[in-house]
């Protein structure tokens, strides 16, 4: 008796299904919708940045390289193909200069794909800390 | 009876004791005595054994046994058995006759230091690959990471496959390292009659990463974020035991803000949940009751859509640091939470009801996978495996961290022993979880999130046992001052069940065996954190993906015969 | 001679047969899919399937068989086409009908087992050979009760023909007179055994199509794909293809045996010749339907056997079962006759 009971409720739930809209998101043609705050790829905004190699000191996984050409100038590389994502580096950063924006669909059958390089000009003038 | 800390300190002829810095009392014993103490801590109740900790210090090998009670509430927290042994030829008599659980634990010491077991069987490896060189030991000090690999990489090791199955008397059936009932890697070798199961062997390593000897490359903050990833789903677990750990090592445990502690606590509890119905999701799967399946991992959306509104991300939440959380809850979210958190409350009472009741998924899990009371015991077996066969222990309430203390609920455990047991205890355990974040969330005190902590952590030794979702998940730290451990030991969930899960297939069938290893909710990613990088796996990531597609369309064109069995 | 061939080749013959046996598999993809809550497969999928599968390399294993392992399949897929001829579609006679094709189709239905067998021991391979196993015992144990309750309703019509059988079925449950009242209300009665004859019948089905809660010997979870784990390409196709022309095959003949197929039961139209087959037609495919939701709807809410538990229900509950019903059937007819 306890089992049809169990049946039961299972074959209502499915009744109820049959008749309802599927859950599934047909994921090329929709996207699920992202929350505030999601920890997506890491994005520099160039001219915010001062190279002060803050977060490529804590980043853990060595996504970021810069390579510095004198005190002002300098290559910003960032690999998202090894980048978990922390936000470390956000946090880190006095100038606002790196974000993990809510961009997410990052696969590529091209390893070069990961990798963007920014030229970096440092203007002197610092923003409040 | 029931006998107290300071009783067993009387009891044990020591060498000398210490403390660690979170004042666990450590007995060091005399190696060739350490037989004979450790039958007597046996005797006296310390039936638990976490895990082997060995580490080299100068030109000796320590070996720290934890020892704990699950039944004396007096001994659950842990105890130190401590032995040091020399370097060359470094040798102790094995344990295994008092406590089964530790030929795991020992194997991954011979493997990883080269400690020889006295009066062991011969062992084959455990989790190093086959060909790995005999004297080479990963977490000796006498190389760098780099230097490790490189010599790994000029001897390549790793090229030769792991040797294949042998035809052999009996009939053997291998499920893994691929099989469609196991994603994870790992091998279990059965020998079969017929549908019953006679024999069963297990063979781990085929996904080392290294993560032990990784971490003491890293720094304290960037190792967060590689020990979170020992374990996609007990992901803050694993978190949570290693900054309790740091702080505990740093002293700086009490300063931790009581928001952050109750924060901490709250995203260990919707680990808790979306772990537990995935795993009862892949259960009702492993028994072909799809249905189910799909059922609860579309109410598991829910949790997982709130951990991602919170911490940002679906599965590695980066919530904890060292002295306190990374994200805080403003009052929008926390209504969202609570909202969300009764829905989920709903739907996890109807899987609770269906699950429970379906006849023919009880007759695939009821009286499967037997484990008794005294072996469940006698074999170590920790988390809701344990609670299953009637051990009331949970080290939420037995050894309080974070903020449990302050938290009321209820420790669900059942008789049965058998893997609808374990299904039962999950389901109220979810149900409880629920329960406990609405009361984290209802009540949450204010304050600051995180204190600031120096990049350096101080000398010390600590450890900290942590209630993951699949079970007591111990980590040890060793400080030597620099900005990175000298030595951290992890032992997750799974390797303790894993020595009671082979004493589960006994006078099971074939259709038991997906029930049988789900029922401990075996992580296998977790289980093999130890070994130093594969050197083929190092090597295939220079193997782009073009290069891996146009290898696989030559082997399809060359129509090779596919070799199945060596015989 | 045209019209033999046309009913031979297109309609009711092969291309519809495949056409009904991709739809019915698309159906059961769909009701299960939309219960569990999610979108399902499209209408072309299962040929999409097919023709990627056709268009596959074929690997044989080390040490395996190949011929049998080519064989066995394309058999499957004959043997199931030709069940398929006996089915009455849009009249009650199918293309190929004679007396005691009734058993002719539970011979061929077990034949099915027989090549599963053998696919498996050829493949050498322990899952295969594991599944092959359970697939034989399975089939055994299957057998008697599906058996036991096409005689039953044999007994019922007092024929062993299925074009008979479907033809007598609403005039020997309910006789009635030229206006079309029941005779006699005792026949009411007949309903009891109806009902657990069809039960049995359902069930042994779901096993013989190996669906849950029989589908220990397609267990994935356990041995893979079971005994036709190694199969590759166009060897797989035809023996997906058999699995489908069998799902058509034994909705089609619970629908014949115990629906009256494409008789419009009740109901009493005066049609014309074309019109009938045309209503019949209708009716067939409605009582079909209804006998695939059922199997599906049985297939989502339950889990899977293990092979004992099978064989343990089949032989000691159903059997049982279903000779109740044939003894109720033996006691009604005693009585009415
Ligand atoms: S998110 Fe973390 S891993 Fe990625 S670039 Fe920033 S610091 Fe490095
Ligand atoms: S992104 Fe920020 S932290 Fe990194 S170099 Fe630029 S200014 Fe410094």
């Amino acid at each position: 008796m306890t089992s049809l009971i169990g049946y039961l409720s299972a074959s209502k739930q499915a009744l109820k299904n049959l008749f309802s809209k599927p859950v599934t998101v047909m994921f090329p043609a929709e996207h699920v919708s992202l929350p505030k705050g999601y920890r997506g790829t890491p994005v520099l905004i160039p001219e915010k940045c001062t190279l002060c190699m803050k977060c490529e000191r804590v980043c853990p996984t060595g996504a970021i390289l810069i390579e510095k050409l004198d005190k002002k100038n300098g290559y910003f590389t960032i690999d998202i193909g090894k980048c978990c994502y922390c936000q470390e580096c956000e946090k880190a950063c006095n100038f606002d200069a790196i974000h993990l924006i809510d961009k997410w669909l990052t696969a590529s059958d091209n390893k070069e794909d990961f990798v963007t390089k920014h030229f970096v000009q440092r203007n002197g003038k610092k923003k409040e800390e | 009876m029931k006998i107290s800390m300071e009783e067993i300190k009387k009891e044990v002829k020591t060498m000398e004791s210490r403390e660690l810095s979170d004042q666990t009392p450590v007995l060091r014993v005399e190696p060739n005595r350490l037989l004979e103490e450790m039958r007597k801590l046996y005797d006296l109740g310390l039936t638990h054994l976490s895990t082997i900790i060995a580490l080299q210090v100068d030109n000796k090998i320590q070996i720290d046994y934890p020892l704990s009670s699950p039944l004396n509430k007096k001994l659950a927290p842990a105890i130190f058995v401590e032995t040091i042994v020399s370097m060359d030829k470094p040798k102790i008599s094995t344990i295994e006759d008092i406590y089964p659980s530790a030929v795991t634990y020992e194997r991954e010491v011979t493997d990883l230091l080269g400690v020889e077991f006295i009066g062991a069987d011969h062992r084959d490896k455990l989790l190093l690959p086959d060909d790995f060189p005999d004297n080479l030991y990963p977490l000796r000090k006498d190389y760098t990471g780099k230097e490790l690999q490189q010599k790994l990489d000029e001897l390549g090791v790793g090229y030769n496959p792991t040797i294949p199955l042998k035809e052999e008397e009996d009939y053997v059936m291998a499920v893994g390292p691929q099989h469609p009932t196991h994603k994870e890697p790992i091998r279990f070798k059965f020998t079969v009659e017929g549908e019953d199961i006679k024999n069963v062997e297990l063979r781990l390593g085929f996904n080392h990463r290294g993560i032990e000897k990784a971490l003491e490359q890293g720094t304290w903050i960037k190792n967060l974020y590689l020990i979170e990833r020992i374990c996609g789903i007990c992901s803050s677990a694993h978190q949570l035991a290693y900054v309790l750990t740091a702080e505990k090592v740093d002293k700086i445990l009490d300063q931790v803000p009581d928001r952050a502690q109750w924060l901490r606590v709250l995203v260990s509890e919707l680990e808790r949940i979306h772990s537990h119905i995935l795993w009862y999701g892949v259960l009702a799967h492993d028994g072909g009751y799809d249905y189910m399946f799909h059922i609860t991992w579309r109410d598991r959306e829910d949790v997982m859509d709130l951990l991602e509104m919170w911490t940002g991300n679906r599965v590695n939440y980066a919530m904890m640091t060292i002295g306190g959380v990374r994200r805080d809850i403003d009052e929008n979210l926390r209504k969202k939470m609570i909202i969300k958190l009764k829905k989920l409350r709903k739907n996890i009472s109807k899987h609770k009801e269906v699950m429970e009741k379906e006849k023919t998924f009880l007759a695939r899990i009821k009286n499967v996978g037997y484990l008794s009371k005294e072996d469940a015991i006698r074999f170590g077996a920790v988390g809701p495996t344990a609670r299953a066969s009637n051990i009331n222990f949970d080290l939420r309430k037995d050894v309080p961290y974070a903020a449990y203390k302050e938290i009321p609920f209820k420790v669900y455990y059942r008789s049965e022993g058998d893997v609808y047991a374990t299904m039962a205890v999950r389901l109220d355990e979810a149900l409880e979880s629920v329960e406990m974040c609405l009361y984290v969330l209802e009540n949450l005190p204010t304050g600051d999130i995180a204190i600031k902590v120096k990049t350096r952590l101080q000398e010390g030794e600590a450890h900290t046992r942590v209630e993951a979702p699949r079970g007591e998940d111990i980590h040890y730290i060793l400080s030597d001052g620099k900005n990175a451990p000298y030595r951290h030991k992890v032992r997750a969930p799974t390797l303790a069940n894993i020595t009671s899960l082979m004493y589960r297939f006994k006078n099971m069938q074939v259709a038991d065996i997906p029930m049988i290893i789900r029922s401990i909710d075996p992580c296998i990613g977790c289980m093999e954190r130890v070994t130093f990088v594969d050197a083929k796996t190092g090597k295939t990531k220079e193997i782009s993906g073009q290069e891996l597609i146009s290898k696989a369309n030559r082997r399809y064109r060359l129509n090779e015969k596919i070799k199945i069995f060596e015989v | 001679m045209i019209i033999e061939i046309v009913k031979i080749f297109v309609f009711p013959g092969i291309a519809f047969i495949l056409f009904m046996a991709f739809f019915s598999s698309w159906m059961v993809r769909k009701i299960v899919a939309r219960m569990e809550n999610r979108v399902g497969p499209p209408f072309l999928q299962p040929y999409y399937d097919m023709g990627k599968l056709l268009a596959k390399q074929r690997v044989y294993p080390h040490e395996s068989i190949a011929s049998i392992m080519h064989l066995m399949p394309m058999i499957q897929l004959g043997v199931a086409i030709l069940i398929a001829l006996f089915m009455p579609v849009y009249s009650p006679k199918g293309i190929l009908s004679f007396d005691g094709d009734v058993y002719f189709i539970l011979f061929l239905i077990s034949i099915h087992g027989a090549t599963a067998y053998f696919v498996g021991w050829a493949s050498r391979n322990p899952y295969t050979i594991s599944g092959a196993g359970r697939a034989v015992m399975t089939e055994i144990s299957l057998e008697i009760p599906l058996a036991v309750s096409i005689a039953s309703m044999g007994i019922m019509t007092k024929s062993i023909r299925i074009s008979e059988m479907t033809e007598k079925l609403g005039i020997s449950m309910f006789p009635r007179t030229e206006t079309g009242e029941i005779v006699n209300k005792l026949t009411w009665l007949y309903l009891i055994p109806w009902t657990i004859l069809i039960i049995v019948a359902i069930y042994s089905a779901i096993g013989a199509l190996e669906l849950s809660p029989f589908s220990a010997p397609h267990a994935e979870t356990e041995i893979v794909h079971g005994w036709s784990t190694e199969l590759t390409g166009a060897d797989l196709a035809m023996t997906e293809m058999a699995d489908m022309v069998n799902l058509f095959n034994l909705s089609a003949l619970i629908t014949a045996i115990f629906l009256g197929g494409p008789r419009t039961g009740l109901i009493i139209l005066n049609l014309i010749e074309p019109w009938t087959y045309v209503i019949g037609f209708l009716f067939f495919l409605m009582k079909f339907l209804l006998v695939m939701f059922i199997l599906s709807y049985i297939y989502v809410l339950s889990g899977r056997l293990r092979i004992d538990q099978i064989i343990s229900a089949l032989w000691s509950y159903f059997l049982p079962l279903s000779l109740i019903g044939m003894l109720l059937v033996l006691i009604l007819e005693t009585i009415g006759g």
